[in-house]
């Protein structure tokens, strides 16, 4: 765990953290004080349990984008600035070397998401549901498997393809998951040969629109259904095979 | 102790390395000599593994602990100089209860503080006394050095230079990449010239006949002579 | 082989509970929605319709790879599974094989639609999408033994027209306003005087409103009337007996807001069934499309 605590530790202190959660909480600020509201047709939407789902939209879209940036860098960075050699040839294996990285990448992303639901803390507590601030919990893990899921697979590519098609590849994964669901309905529209591309790429993408929607269920307290969280953490597993499995031939 | 038979290495079909053989004994200071893009670092890289080779052998004795110094190191910048021989130490395995021992007899031993000084302000100098630090990390028995002089005033040098014989006098095996003749003179006992991944030539200090290096060094790599000790060629 | 192991033990495991978290099939709350919608199915017809019944029309659910059929028969219903005959985004009334079926989205993928469009919706329950099954089986009622008098109501259906001609002018919208209020205070009331000096006022309104609009664009309005204010008025009465706290609040407030484009005469005609099962209970039976529901209140009102 020593590579992972530091490379953690380097990651803390980096900008990107902090700019992508000012920016949330912002957002997440405005809403809990009651000065900014989402309309719609003109009318305010200011329910709990109708705002509540809303901004967790905002943070898991943020907490991703954030684990898809550190997810792409980190183990370039290591292998570019050759600090891989000085790991390498004190007979640590490479998928002991990788994997503590993505799990430096994992905490980071799941810090990110920390530090924006405390801000939901604030507006569930502003909102008269302090009572109901335990299910704040759950929901952090359910949006913590998102999270952890494109920071694995952002990972993983970082160390087999090059920047710009991890890049690339990490990213459409990252947003058609988080448009999973307007994109099914893009699939009904268009029909089709379209549709039915659509379709087969969305099959191989995890739905982390819905691991969301779960989320705010826990959150509202609504039922909560399991099965795309398992999916979510299938796609991570895949995705951690390539860092298991999948050796560079140079450090 | 090391064996190379006839390696070649080949980056985007050029050849970096070019059926290059060699051996280095037990408890010797070997010299890998070349001017830059020789394939001196390349093959540093084959021997520790950090490079496939493509074709040819590498053979190091079974159970030897290693060390390497790396030309251009790079440490945590926010770590401290001990915090980083520590997080060496931790992936090494080393016990805990001996890592700050450890790591401070060897900041002592390249002459390096125990300050709180961030390594991000470290100068080149004190970079290249924590790569050797952490080197020697474990005791290793074979030591790597790419450069170990580079960067460093006279004194530094001198310093380096003394700890290198110190430890060939513990019996260590040392491989060293250096441009600087004048100090692979006065440490190494053999060595080789290299010039587009090919040995030219061959150096041992042992050998009553033996030319100076300087001289060895402008016939195969070419240049002009210089009464100062250059790594121009 | 010890990473191996590990990593084939948690990937078995991800993979069992992900089948056993798995639904096949037709998922357990849509099958819920249709035995709730068909739960409120009378046996002598439905919501003043008396040869309307939900049963007679299979439901179809698309849940993005299949449509499950639903049929029912003597109480006992049957799923059955086929390619989907369109990509449902909404549900609709749709011609299969020469008869007509509800095509609907699953409850899941609807949900989601709305959440989507950010309707401002609180919350799509199964009551709300068994009121849905209601309205277009209701379509399906109509296109199956009155489709003759539908076709003739109006030549183009095309909301545009609407927008441009009847939202673009500010006489008929003040007028049309105006009517939707005494419709609204008609509904509210059960004083027949009060209904009756309400109505005369309405077709006097109405007469000036159409005076300032072509006959194509009279027709449109009274397509939309009877067509979907009928289909409003059967889903309204559903949604009273699933979610009667808020019925008040989405059918009874809404006859008088004004809408742009066609919806305005969803509960325009909605409320005019309304107006005309207090005054004539029974009425509706009858009821072939062939003419706006104003004027049967005309004539029960001798107007």
């Amino acid at each position: 765990m020593t590579i992972a605590l530091t490379a953690f530790k380097e990651k803390l202190l980096r900008k990107e953290l902090y700019i992508i959660s000012v920016i949330a909480i912002l957002i997440l600020v405005i809403f809990s004080s009651g000065t900014g509201t989402i309309t719609v047709g003109g009318e305010p939407i200011t329910g709990y349990k109708m705002l509540a789902p809303i901004l967790l939209t905002v943070v898991n879209a943020f907490a991703c984008v954030f684990a898809v940036i550190t997810g792409l860098g980190t183990i370039p960075a290591e292998y570019e600035r050759k600090t891989s050699h000085l790991i390498w040839i004190r007979n640590v294996p490479q998928y002991d070397y990788h994997g503590e990285m993505a799990l430096a990448n994992i905490m980071s992303g799941m810090c990110c998401e920390g530090i924006l639901f405390c801000a939901m803390t604030v507006f569930i507590i502003t909102n008269g549901k302090g009572g109901e601030a335990w299910r704040l919990i759950p929901a952090f893990l359910m949006v913590g498997v998102n999270v952890a899921a494109v920071s694995i697979i952002a990972t993983a590519l970082s160390i087999v393809f090059s920047k710009t098609v991890a890049g690339t590849v990490a990213a459409v994964y990252a947003v058609a998951g988080i448009f999973h669901e307007l994109l099914l309905t893009l699939k009904d529209v268009i029909g089709g040969i379209g549709g039915d591309i659509v379709r087969f790429v969305l099959k191989l993408i995890p739905d982390l629109n819905d691991v969301q929607t779960q989320a705010g269920n826990m959150l509202i307290g609504k039922s909560v259904d399991l099965h795309t969280i398992f999916a979510v953490l299938l796609a991570a597993y895949a995705f951690s095979m390539l860092i298991l499995f999948y050796k560079r031939k140079e450090a | 102790m090391i064996e190379c038979v006839e390696l070649v290495k080949s980056y985007k079909k050029k050849r970096v390395v070019d059926n290059l053989s060699f051996s280095v004994k037990k408890g010797e200071v070997f010299a890998f000599l070349g001017s830059n893009g020789a394939g001196k670092t390349t093959t540093i890289k084959m021997i520790l593994g950090l490079s496939k080779i493509d074709s040819g052998t590498v053979k190091i004795r079974d159970g030897i602990s290693v060390g390497y110094s790396p030309e251009t190191p790079y440490f945590p910048p926010f770590l401290t100089g001990m915090e980083t021989l520590l997080y060496y130490a931790g992936i090494q395995n080393i016990p805990k209860a001996n890592r700050r021992v450890e790591a401070l007899r060897l900041l002592e031993t390249v002459g390096l503080e125990d300050s709180k000084t961030k390594v991000s302000r470290y100068s080149k100098g004190m970079l290249q006394r924590l790569a050797l630090a952490q080197s020697l990390l474990g005791d290793p028995e074979l030591l790597i050095l790419d450069e170990p002089t580079a960067g460093l005033d006279a004194l530094g040098r001198h310093d380096i230079i003394q700890l290198v014989t110190k430890l060939k006098a513990l019996g260590k095996t040392i491989i060293i990449n250096s441009h600087i003749l004048n100090d692979i003179e006065r440490i190494c006992d053999r060595g080789i010239i290299i010039k587009n991944g090919r040995k030219m030539g061959e150096w041992n200090r042992s050998d009553d006949n033996q030319r100076s290096l300087e001289d060895m060094f402008i016939e195969f790599l070419g240049g002009e002579r210089n009464d100062d000790s250059i790594d121009r060629v | 082989m010890k990473r191996i192991i590990c990593a084939a033990m948690v990937g078995i495991g991800l993979l069992a509970g992900f089948f056993a978290t798995g639904t096949y099939g037709l998922s357990a709350a849509n099958v819920e929605v249709y035995t709730m919608a068909v739960g409120l199915e009378k046996k002598d017809g439905n919501f003043g319709f008396e040869n309307f019944f939900l049963t007679d029309y299979p439901v179809a659910f698309y849940d993005g790879d299949k449509d499950y059929r639903i049929t029912s028969k003597n109480g006992e219903y049957s799923v059955t599974k086929r390619s989907p005959v369109i990509n449902s985004i909404v549900a609709t009334a749709y011609e299969v094989d020469g008869k007509f079926e509800v095509l609907s989205p699953t409850i899941e993928k609807m949900s989601s639609f709305i959440s989507l469009m950010n309707t401002g919706m609180s919350e799509y329950t199964a009551e709300h999408h068994a009121v849905v099954i209601w309205h277009e089986a209701f379509h399906c009622y109509q296109m199956t033994g009155y489709s003759s008098f539908i076709d003739n109501i109006c030549p183009e259906i095309d909301e545009q027209i609407i927008v441009v001609q009847v939202d673009g002018n500010s006489r008929v919208v003040e007028l049309l306003k105006m009517q939707m209020q005494l419709l609204e205070e008609s509904v509210k009331t059960n004083d027949i005087d009060i209904i009756h000096e309400n109505m005369v006022k309405y077709k006097q309104a109405d007469e000036e409103r159409r005076e300032l609009l072509s006959e194509s664009v009279t027709a449109l309005e009274n397509y939309y009337t009877i067509v979907e204010g009928t289909a409003c008025y059967v889903e309204s009465c559903a949604y009273k007996e699933l979610l009667p706290e808020s019925y008040d609040e989405e059918y009874i407030s809404a006859i008088g807001c004004y809408y742009s484009g066609s919806s305005k005469y969803y509960y325009i005609g909605m409320a005019q069934c309304m107006i005309l099962e207090k005054l004539a209970p029974g009425r509706l039976g009858g009821y072939t499309f062939s003419k706006p529901i104003i004027e049967l209140i005309y004539e029960e009102l001798c107007i």
